[in-house]
């Protein structure tokens, strides 16, 4: 076998292995993006309510980070924080403790989302609109992978349907998906990293 | 009709579930459904001029209080309560205490010493609360600061009100060059900016104040 065709079976292995693993759970993705998306549409109708958004969000102080000089540690520290604090430790982990728990974390990034995109002007609006949907379903992959781990442990065959497996089986199973659907994950939020920092840095403050 | 595939119908209700809803939210904002936010009214108050003649000796001046602004919803101003002759550290200079009360507002106070003989120096220990300043700082959160020291152009605080009751005081000291003359005029500029949501309308006020000490005696 020649190295290129070496390198396809590699990338058709690879894309292979997250399409599988998503279309065994389309209907969870299904459900936590219509959780999502859906709650942030919740938040910006929320925030209309008179004392619901009690401190406006004020986006022109000087601020360090929001300047063209630094759009390269805004992206890294942008990326290193939603990867790490956002969605590792309260999203991800937080389904290991009870699988529930991600959705409402998610739920309560989403609202806040929401009321928060509901007080930006019309170009900010929709300048801010393509962060959303790459971080947002980066979080939802994240969530995923909350739930799944929290199932693995606690009801193996709600995770693995069909499957006889055990506790200690499952659990390493999806630990071993999770970390390879991280991948995924950072690469989302990478992206949206860099989207985020441009949009911040020449439209939103700009 | 081509019968949709599990695979198809996956790719396709995952796609609706993100597109439906964000474009109902895009749609809601240009119907004005979720309205453009107001846009802040801007109230530039008079500028406030105020003379003081340079004491002969260290003074302290007894409800000397200039009200710059105030409403139902934020109260800011100024008091000079004492200026100080031959300070061992210090020289001669003017203690300026700016105060802000109210609610969820961001606050700027800035000052710009005019004449090249006089400076201004924040006491940026004052906005840690210290025993002798306990409640300096309440329910703020100071978001900037220049003007610690001296020798600067422009000195100022800036903080966020977190909280319906917020308060924020702000000890300077305008110091003077002139210690042993006592021959020049000393000019201060400093500006109040308060943002704030009265519940119905985004305000900004802006508050500037002219502060002279001029070569007199009081």
């Amino acid at each position: 076998m020649n190295y290129r065709g070496v390198t396809d079976v590699k990338w058709k292995v690879f894309v292979g292995f997250y399409w599988d693993f998503l279309s065994r759970r389309s209907t969870l993705l299904v459900v936590l993006n219509m959780f999502y998306f859906g709650s942030i549409l919740v938040g910006g109708l929320l925030a209309q309510i008179p004392g619901f958004v009690v401190y406006e969000l004020s986006l022109n102080e000087s601020s360090f980070f929001y300047t063209a000089d630094n759009v390269f540690l805004l992206v890294v520290t942008i990326f290193f924080f939603n990867l790490v604090v956002s969605g590792l430790f309260l999203t991800t982990l937080s389904g290991l403790v009870l699988f529930v728990l991600p959705f409402w974390v998610v739920l309560w990034r989403a609202l806040l989302w929401g009321a928060m995109i509901a007080q930006l002007s019309s170009p900010q609006f929709f300048a801010a609109l393509p962060t959303f949907v790459l971080e947002g379903e980066a979080y939802v992959i994240a969530a995923l992978v909350g739930v799944t781990l929290g199932l693995s442990w606690l009801k193996p065959a709600w995770a693995y349907t069909g499957e006889k497996i055990s506790r200690r089986e499952a659990f390493r199973r999806a630990l071993r998906e999770g970390v390879r659907l991280y991948v995924l994950v950072a690469g989302l939020l990478f992206v949206s990293a860099i989207v985020e920092a441009v949009t911040l840095v020449y439209v939103l403050t700009g | 009709m081509v019968a949709l595939t599990p695979k198809r119908k996956a790719i396709s209700l995952t796609l609706l579930s993100i597109m439906v809803p964000l474009s109902l939210l895009s749609a809601f904002r240009l119907t004005g459904i979720i309205p453009e936010p107001p846009k802040p009214e801007t109230i530039t108050l008079e500028t406030v001029d105020i003379k003081v003649g340079r004491p002969s000796e260290s003074v302290e001046f007894h409800d000397n209080v200039t009200n710059v602004y105030s409403d139902n919803s934020i109260r800011v101003g100024l008091v000079i309560p004492r200026y100080v002759e031959s300070d061992e550290w210090s020289g001669d200079f003017l203690e300026i205490r700016a105060f802000f009360n109210g609610s969820f507002s961001t606050v700027s106070a800035k000052f710009q010493p005019v004449d090249a003989d006089s400076v201004i120096d924040i006491d940026e220990e004052v906005l840690q609360n210290p025993p002798r300043c306990p409640r300096a700082v309440v329910n703020m959160s100071l978001t900037g600061i220049e003007g610690v020291g001296t020798n600067i152009a422009e000195a100022y605080v800036r903080a966020k009100a977190t909280s319906s009751t917020s308060r924020l005081t702000i000890i300077t000291y305008w110091l003077f060059y002139d210690i042993v003359e006592h021959n020049k005029n000393h000019v201060l500029r400093m500006t109040f900016e308060v943002s704030y949501f009265n519940g119905a309308v985004n305000l900004k006020i802006t508050a500037p104040v002219i502060l002279e000490i001029l070569v007199a005696e009081v």
